[in-house]
């Protein structure tokens, strides 16, 4: 007895999807083959057409700066304390809210008696925050290169000591070096043919 | 992290064509191993199944969201998310699938969290590849002919184009099962939805891309 397979074994089937036993199941249910086959045979040009122009993998730009990044988001996170939650009880449903609205109330009377009057604030090490506060990513796409860096917050300097790296040559002038959209070439210019010539 | 003895030497950095994996590479019970170690806290292992799924991953965002750079941070961000869950992940379903299902959120957040913001503006120039030195270390490598590239450079630009007139649920569903390969029953668990709008949402987008590809498609 041959009977209509369903819509999903149909698919299924359409789409390479079947095999062993479930495909001889229902390669012995469908009546007009030919046109089924012709159908799957459809769906496979189809398949072939997009991957052709769309592959299934293609690997990130820059690869290992890509893990690396994961990695330090990671390290980043699992850092960070762990905050649990604790029992409060009455206080925290009584009184915190009360002592917040007094802070509130102190705050704006503060504010209001203190207007007009200005405070001058020196600050005689001017520091950038984000100097401290994150470590630099440093990443070298070379292979053999090594990077360490050393921050220090009192010269507020971060310093990247690269290893491996070829000698550079005397004659190289730095201040081309500069400049990403300057007319001049640039070793920063990606498209920049000169510069390929001179790698 | 992954250094150079996890990627094989010939893999090509940043290529635009399909990467041929090991064997190796690609079993499931390797990831279930990997799997069980990361969620010990192992680090590398999760750096080798990071190396070995990053590759689909991007390539899924990318062709979701026609943007490379924010599909090079976006698939950074399923990974990171990856990494929280990971306790909670129970090799139900495959470890890939799972991560196809993490994708599908990060991609609608952001176009959620773009379309609130209208920011619009992206530099994509960073990672345009005629922009990048072919003799860099880190180059991209097409690794086909010419010719080849440009013929399907060319048929790549008419299909991006297409699929970027059909909506977003049909262009995943056609992206997850023509081009990934996922099964139905798969497509359904990183869609959230019954495999019914699942077989729904690809027969229309076939027929939808089909026709708006006609004349390429008749040609071969």
């Amino acid at each position: 007895m041959n009977t209509m397979p369903d819509d999903l074994s149909l698919s299924r089937w359409l789409d390479d999807e079947l095999q062993g036993a479930e495909l001889a199941t229902f390669e012995a249910s469908i009546h007009d083959k030919a046109e089924l086959l012709a159908r799957r045979q459809n769906l496979r040009n189809w398949r072939a057409t997009l991957t052709s122009a769309l592959p299934a993998v293609v690997e990130p730009p820059y690869p290992e700066f890509f893990n690396h990044r994961i990695e330090k988001s990671i390290l980043e996170l699992t850092s960070k304390p762990v905050t649990t939650r604790q029992r409060g009880g009455a206080w925290r449903t009584w009184w915190m809210p009360a002592t917040a609205m007094a802070g509130m109330a102190l705050a704006f009377w503060a504010g209001t008696r203190a207007g007009g009057v200005t405070q001058r604030v020196t600050q005689t090490h001017p520091t950038p925050p984000a100097m401290i506060a994150q470590a630099p990513s440093v990443y070298t796409p070379e292979r053999g290169v090594d990077a360490e860096w050393f921050s220090s917050p009192d010269a507020a300097a971060t310093v990247i000591v690269l290893e491996g790296v070829d000698a550079i040559p005397d004659t190289l002038d730095f201040s081309e070096t500069v400049g990403l959209r300057s007319s001049r070439g640039s070793t920063a210019d990606l498209d920049n043919p000169s510069i390929t010539e001179t790698l | 992290m992954n250094k150079s003895s996890d990627i094989p030497s010939k893999r090509p950095v940043g290529s635009v064509g399909p990467v041929a994996l090991d064997e190796s590479q690609e079993t499931p019970d390797d990831d279930a191993r990997h799997v069980a170690r990361a969620q010990a806290g192992d680090m590398r292992s999760y750096d080798i199944l990071v190396t070995r799924h990053r590759g689909r991953i991007f390539a899924m965002i990318r062709n979701m969201i026609h943007q490379e750079a924010e599909a090079w941070d976006l698939a950074q961000e399923v990974f990171i998310k990856a990494w929280q869950a990971l306790p909670r992940f129970e090799a139900k379903a495959r470890f890939s699938t799972w991560l196809y299902r993490i994708a599908h959120n990060v991609v609608y957040d952001w176009s959620r969290r773009r379309k609130f913001e209208s920011a619009g503006e992206f530099n994509d120039e960073i990672f345009e590849r005629n922009r990048i030195d072919p003799a860099a270390v880190t180059a991209p490598d097409a690794g086909e002919s010419p010719a080849d590239a440009m013929a399907h450079g060319e048929l790549r630009v008419k299909i991006e184009a297409a699929l970027a007139k059909i909506s977003p649920e049909h262009r995943e569903v056609v992206l997850l099962k023509d081009v990934q390969g996922l099964a139905y029953k798969e497509i359904a668990e990183v869609m959230g939805s019954s495999i019914g709008t699942v077989m729904s949402r690809l027969f229309y987008a076939r027929q939808k891309l089909q026709t708006l590809l006609k004349n390429e498609y008749d040609a071969r």
